[in-house]
């Protein structure tokens, strides 16, 4: 998408930002609004930045700064996403001048609010333990040569890889809620991508069993949303489709093998 | 907090802090490992180039002695031979441990890791991934780090700062002091050695041309605490990089591997002005040449493109063979641009990448403090006066082996007995009466302003060509800021999730590592690697071919330099 096309706006001298804030996690959010002097090329990082630098709100009450986590600043290292006027996405490659004012900021609702802005995105990483998604090595030593992989595979696994553990998806998701132990798709990306690898799939089993149960791929329920908003690209719908399959047949294996 | 003797602290989970945590795992110590935010967002998964290995599967008779020879060039004589050679020699054996951890790099028709020619070296020897090298690595180092974690070897404080080190009488490190960065509260603990793998600090250059997040704030804690810096003043500038208004991304060494041409505008047709002075090497020139034919032909030439800019045209580069390596980049291009990044050429000018100095260390890695270990950029190790294009994240992972393994004899050794608890107590206390000094400043000013314009001053004195009247000017510039900052108020004062406490603790560390990098530049009176001071273009060997040592007396750098570069052969 081009700059100003989702709006149709012009590069604008000042553009109205309006942050959902929370000073702990047992308050209630409340909204300020910023004026920040939009200049070329800035992100909504950059916004940020500025209000940082002059926590004023447009009211012109002083305020503290907004709470954000940011690292890599070029879609690499998934810090940074929030809910940017109402979808999911990374703060440092939304362009202020693609996004239509006023520009709200919101914390991803998945995932339990530390302050502002940051979320503890812990239940992403937890869920990747509890499935075990990771290739048991022996250890870090030397080993000779690795294990031929097709390039078809490699590629797609590269692609699998490519996540940033920024919670999009997991965002986007119908199925994703207080209630349910499903996390959203990030962890199939993961699982099919490992227990594909060569040496992945010796352990693969335990990761697949791990499907099976509550949370698992089969939870998902096929709406899709979560495609739409990955900011890697990674064609996370027919990840799942050929994960579920995988682990039908699995789960077939395992009741006649016992 | 109870530890048993055989603790070892790793601070930092990038490449580097993560081999250095699980190499020690793998050696049976505890291993209590700090991290600001999950490991799979260090910096490390910026690196979007390759991972050098001498794998020699392409019939070009490559070896891990050409590997070397390669790296020692680049670096312009100012790396540690026989580090470098171990380096290199431990590389293959990396390359296929990621790949055992589940790193998808790209595949020849074989199934064989395929390798790619980048600049500065002189064969194929590039291992890379579609989706970017760093990514891929950051990824599976954290699963592994999980499993460890799972499985109790490791234990990892993730959302933790590192404050500094517990250094006892003897002048050994016992220890480190860390802030949860959620309830804010200040520990000490304990250990018998400590690994800072907490990157560099190009984040001094600023938003404008690097990442702020690199702050350097772990190497200033130890800078001030007395462990030596080495080659401050060597930092790895980017020659072409599309400027944002808050970050910069570079057109990168695999970019330029993959096709990317850099030219400027002349009557009939582009000037591809590397191609023509660089023939040899088909216009594939390393950083260090690539800032001075910038210079040459922007400044001295005065053909850049608004005076500043020339072009980079991507149009060259394979889609099908490309497309899925870059597209993260092409599309920040084309949105920073407002155009399709192909079809014109883009504006480029030079970058800071990584600061190629750091804590100096030996050759097992050992600080100048007996008990702390350095790894990654956080080190001056590898580069010496130029990184090779592809050397970036090996380097890492072997100063962490390294690094890691020394620790973790040093725990297993049992030297030293208990940490006492007083010195562990005054040790945090000493962080928190710096708290409060902060929580009490007062005055109209504002440390992020204070932080931009300290950015700016490094951008322009201490960017990729030096002039030792800006480079003084600059350190008088540094002397103003830190005394304004003395005014400068705790913008927020609420004790849950602050980052702005953190945020004044490293500006306030920034000041003498800045005047480090400055008075380092201003006495290094040569031109070497990517450190290029007009003025004074040639290399000269017989008076600089040596390493530049800072300790820090009073609040001023104290300069020293050592030969034991040129001694390594």
């Amino acid at each position: 998408m081009r700059r100003g096309e989702e709006s149709g706006v012009q590069p604008m001298d000042s553009v109205l930002i309006k942050i959902k804030r929370q000073d702990d996690p047992g308050d209630l959010p409340y909204w300020e609004q910023f004026e920040v002097s939009a200049e070329s090329g800035m992100t909504v990082i950059g916004a940020l930045m500025a209000i940082r630098e002059r926590p004023i709100t447009a009211d012109g009450n002083p305020t503290t700064p907004v709470v954000w986590e940011s690292s890599c600043r070029c879609g690499g290292c998934g810090s940074c996403a929030m809910v940017i006027n109402g979808r999911a996405r990374l703060a440092c490659r939304s362009f202020i001048d693609e996004l239509s004012e006023p520009v709200t900021l919101e914390p991803l609702s998945k995932f339990p609010v530390t302050r502002d802005l940051l979320v503890d995105r812990s239940r992403m990483s937890d869920a990747l333990t509890r499935a075990g998604a990771w290739v048991e090595i022996d250890g870090v030593h030397d080993h000779g040569a690795p294990p031929r992989v097709s390039p078809e595979s490699a590629q797609r696994s590269s692609l699998l890889l490519s996540c940033i553990l920024c919670g999009a998806c997991s965002e986007a998701c119908p199925q994703v809620n207080e209630r349910s132990p499903f996390v959203g798709a990030f962890l199939f990306a993961h699982v099919e991508a490992l227990s594909t690898h060569p040496i992945g799939a010796f352990g693969g089993g335990a990761m697949l069993d791990s499907m099976l149960s509550r949370g698992g791929v089969a939870d998902c329920a096929g709406a899709q949303a979560c495609n739409a908003v990955c900011p890697k690209g990674i064609p996370l719908s027919e990840t799942i489709a050929r994960l579920e399959l995988k682990t039908t047949l699995h789960g077939i294996k395992r009741f006649f093998q016992g | 907090m109870q530890t048993n003797s055989q603790t070892v602290i790793v601070v930092g989970a990038g490449v580097s802090g993560s081999s250095a945590a699980l190499t020690a795992a793998d050696m049976g110590v505890e291993v209590l490992l700090f991290s600001r935010a999950a490991p799979r967002r260090s910096l490390s998964c910026l690196d979007v180039g390759g991972f050098n290995a001498a794998l020699d599967t392409k019939g070009e008779d490559d070896s891990e002695n050409r590997h070397a020879e390669d790296t020692l060039s680049c670096g312009a004589s100012l790396s540690h031979r026989g580090m470098v050679e171990e380096m290199c020699g431990e590389a293959p054996s990396a390359a296929g441990l990621f790949d055992r951890m589940g790193a998808a790099f790209a595949r020849t028709p074989e199934g064989m890791a395929d390798l790619v020619k980048l600049a500065g070296s002189s064969c194929r020897r590039s291992l890379y991934s579609h989706s970017g090298v760093g990514g891929q690595l950051s990824l599976v180092l954290d699963l592994q780090l999980r499993r460890q974690i799972a499985l109790g070897k490791i234990r990892l404080f993730e959302g933790w700062e590192f404050m500094s080190l517990v250094i006892d009488d003897a002048g050994a490190c016992r220890g480190i002091v860390a802030s949860n960065r959620s309830n804010m509260e200040t520990k000490a603990f304990p250990a018998k050695a400590v690994v800072v793998a907490t990157g560099g600090f190009e984040g001094l250059w600023g938003s404008k041309c690097t990442r702020p997040s690199a702050d350097g704030s772990g190497v200033s804690a130890c800078y001030e605490q007395g462990a030596v810096l080495a080659n401050p003043e060597f930092v790895q500038f980017v020659p072409f990089a599309v400027a944002g208004f808050d970050a910069c991304h570079p057109v990168c060494a695999l970019m330029l591997a993959a096709g990317a041409q850099i030219q400027v505008p002349r009557e009939s047709s582009a000037w591809r002005f590397l191609t023509e002075w660089y023939p040899d090497s088909g216009g594939l020139v390393t950083d260090d040449l690539g800032i001075r034919a910038f210079y040459r032909m922007v400044v001295e030439g005065g053909h850049g493109i608004e005076g500043r800019y020339v072009n980079a045209d991507l149009s060259g580069i394979d889609d099908g063979l490309w497309g899925r390596s870059f597209g993260d980049r092409l599309d920040i291009f084309g949105r920073i641009t407002g155009e399709e990044p192909r079809g014109i050429p883009l504006r480029v000018s030079p970058a800071t990448s990584m600061t190629l100095g750091g804590l100096w260390v030996d050759p097992k890695h050992a600080t100048s403090i007996p008990g702390l270990y350095a790894a990654g950029s956080a080190s001056c190790s590898y580069h010496g006066a130029c990184a090779l294009p592809g050397n970036e994240l090996p380097a890492s992972w072997q100063g962490g082996r390294v690094a890691g393994r020394g620790a973790a004899f040093a725990a297993l050794g049992g030297e030293g007995g208990e940490v006492s608890s007083s010195l562990l107590d005054s040790a945090k206390v000493r962080e928190e009466d710096l708290n409060v000094k902060f929580a009490r400043q007062q005055g109209d000013e504002s440390a992020h302003a204070i932080m931009r314009e300290l950015s700016e001053i490094m951008s322009s004195a201490a960017f990729f060509a030096k002039e030792n009247k800006g480079l003084s000017s600059a350190l008088a510039g540094i002397d103003d800021l830190e005394k304004r900052f003395e005014s400068a108020p705790l913008s927020d004062r609420r004790e849950w999730a602050n980052p702005e406490l953190f945020s004044m603790r490293a500006i306030s560390r920034s000041f003498g590592l800045a005047r480090a990098v400055l008075a380092a530049s201003a006495a290094r009176d040569e031109s070497r690697g990517v450190f290029f001071k007009p003025a004074f273009p040639e290399r000269d060997d017989r008076k600089w071919q040596v390493v530049t040592k800072v300790k820090l007396s009073g609040s001023a750098p104290d300069l020293e330099y050592s030969g034991d570069v040129a001694d390594a052969d």
